[in-house]
């Protein structure tokens, strides 16, 4: 992929990659500098993305990647707090928007996508590069934890 | 509040949520300046080399006499079939920067620009200097060195007066301005040191490093002048190009090349390539020429860019060509006449320096000698096939695995064309060196290979 069509790809999924961001980090300025860090990433390897239908799959899981890099130094800072799928009681007691940043990651991952991001299953398990019968399940134990009746299906 | 009545809200929340108006511009930004920090890492990769240049046509001066403006310019780019051709259909920036110091006035008269190219034509004139050098550097806003592959065809000295170019590549695509650096220098005491002048051939090889090491050499030209100019590109000319799949292969000595799509700019025609994962070689080059289905012919290596490497393997996966980019070609065939590769997992050109005996040559390839002259070994190879100014050996260690340095390369022509290499190894003291080889075989087609590359 060159980078004229890179960058009119990227100008049609910038708000839903925002958003992606927004559901992962929780703050527009962080949320911004991420898209920027994903885009860049993009631009960087776009010669080498051999087929352009996995665009939005492929800028989804950089996005995803870079999130995951700052929560990471988030959490040496101590600032991010997961709580262990046991404590049902606990992701009861939060508001949904803290109670999804709550789940553990690999639940995270799918919800975010799924019911936020507006990724269909299949679309949330390439994105995550794991078989879709595991992301059903994970959709199942995270909707479970935040007793959000969303219903499953494709 | 219930679950669902929150997710709602959530998600209307989140549809009010936009980026910044500049989050992508900002990464871009970005991308240019990130890219400069690679041009060494990636001409160390690659072997873009210089070919002869002077490729008068006259039909095409010709056609461009007739219009004043346009002469001189068909004039500075007889070089080049692609550049002539942007002259014919007018695609050029008249821009008349002009700068002077210390007696120089130079004129930044024409660009010549597109999405990965930028041609400056500039005219410096002086009343006391009648045959100096420039040397080109192209530099962003805050000073950074721009761009990729700089060619400066001043090199070796140009008359003042007329108008000359120069150009830089870049990797992915020209920023909206750039500044140019243009240092002016003084190249008489080079021409009088060398009896032959400025335009002499240079010297044979064994020669070559006496010259480089002699003292009474001039080891630096005197820096006249250096001027600073500002470049600024219609975004019309920036955005030309285009991108084009395709889907074409061949296959040589069982192993099989795809030409997966080609970039066709005003200046240049890139061939992208790759090779089939079962193959057991990679492909080092190519020779080949380009025709349109009227016949118009196009050939490799403008301006001097023969091709560019893979950063992740051996493979040289991008060849230079003329651009058919103003010609109304549905398509163009290229011919693949010649092509070299380097066998997978080959093991390295082992020397012994003391005896002059070398082990596992490429194809075509004879260690003349090696002498060990002041504190380096110079080993002279032959070439059974003249061509290029092409290193044989890109890299070079010790039996322990260290690297040596290769202190330079020299060619000469004994023949029809440059057939002899030397190097030199600035490690007097070895015994032996293991040189990794640029190719391991070669292969010349008995009919050219034909491929159709569809344009349209």
């Amino acid at each position: 992929m060159d980078m004229a069509e890179f960058a009119r790809r990227a100008e049609e999924i910038k708000d839903r990659l925002y958003r992606t961001a927004y559901l992962y980090l929780g703050d527009v300025s962080a949320s911004d500098e991420a898209l920027s860090e994903a885009v860049y990433k993009g631009l960087c390897a776009c010669g080498r993305l051999r087929q352009e239908e996995y665009f939005t799959t492929w800028m989804t899981r950089i996005l995803i990647n870079v999130c995951r890099d700052e929560l990471k130094r988030r959490r040496r800072e101590g600032a991010v707090e997961e709580l262990p799928e046991t404590a049902a009681e606990s992701f009861d007691a939060l508001p949904l928007r803290q109670a999804v940043a709550a789940l553990p990651g690999e639940l995270k991952d799918v919800v975010l996508l799924r019911y936020f991001a507006g990724y269909t299953l299949r679309q949330t398990a390439e994105i995550l590069g794991i078989p879709q019968g595991t992301a059903a399940t994970r959709q199942r134990r995270a909707l479970a934890l935040l007793r959000l009746d969303l219903g499953e299906e494709e | 509040m219930e679950r669902m009545e929150e997710y709602k809200a959530l998600l209307a929340e989140l549809s009010e949520l936009h980026p910044g108006a500049d989050t992508l511009e900002r990464a871009r930004r970005r991308r240019r300046r990130g890219m400069l920090l690679r041009p060494l890492a990636t001409v160390a990769a690659v072997f873009a080399l210089f070919v002869g240049l002077v490729n008068l046509s006259a039909p095409v001066a010709e056609a461009c006499a007739g219009v004043p403006v346009l002469r001189e310019l068909a004039q500075a780019v007889t070089f080049n079939r692609s550049l002539q051709a942007a002259v014919e259909n007018d695609y050029a920036q008249k821009v008349n920067i002009t700068k002077k110091q210390n007696g120089f006035t130079v004129t930044v008269e024409y660009l010549m620009v597109d999405r990965k190219q930028v041609n400056v034509f500039y005219r410096v004139t002086s009343k006391k200097y009648d045959w100096v050098e420039t040397q080109a550097e192209f530099i962003s806003p805050d000073g950074e060195a721009q761009g990729y592959f700089v060619l400066d065809l001043s090199a070796g000295g140009e008359p003042a007066g007329e108008l000359w170019s120069c150009s830089v590549t870049f990797q992915e695509e020209v920023p909206p301005q750039l500044g140019m650096k243009l240092r002016i220098y003084d190249l008489s005491p080079e021409r009088d040191y060398y009896t032959g002048g400025a335009h002499s051939p240079p010297p044979p090889a064994e020669d070559m490093w006496e010259y480089m090491e002699s003292d009474e050499r001039p080891h630096e030209k005197p820096l006249l002048a250096e001027l600073d100019f500002q470049l600024e590109f219609d975004p019309y000319f920036t955005a030309q190009g285009r991108h084009i799949p395709t889907d074409a292969a061949f296959t040589v000595d069982g192993q099989t090349v795809r030409v997966s799509s080609v970039d066709v700019y005003p200046s240049h025609m890139e061939i992208n390539v790759e090779g089939a994962a079962e193959n057991t070689a990679w492909l080092k080059s190519l020779r080949f020429s380009l025709a349109t289905e009227a016949g118009e012919r196009f050939a490799a290596a403008p301006g001097g860019i023969v091709s560019f490497g893979s950063p992740d393997t051996p493979e040289t996966v991008c060849y230079w060509a003329e651009s058919p980019f103003f010609y109304e070609a549905e398509s163009v065939t290229m011919e693949i006449t010649e092509g070299e590769w380097l066998q997978k997992d080959t093991p390295a050109t082992r020397i012994d320096l003391v005896h002059a005996t070398a082990e596992n040559l490429p194809q075509g390839v004879e260690l003349l000698g090696a002498e060990r002259r002041g504190d380096r070994w110079v080993l002279s190879l032959r070439r059974s096939h003249p061509g290029y100014y092409a290193q044989t050996f890109m890299e070079a260690h010790d039996s322990a695995g260290n690297a040596v340095e290769i202190g330079g390369w020299a060619w000469a022509a004994e023949g029809n064309g440059v057939d002899i290499e030397s190097l030199a190894l600035n490690d007097a003291s070895l015994t032996e060196v293991y040189l990794t080889p640029r190719y391991t075989s070669r292969w010349t087609a008995e009919e050219p290979i034909s491929i159709r590359i569809k344009l349209k």
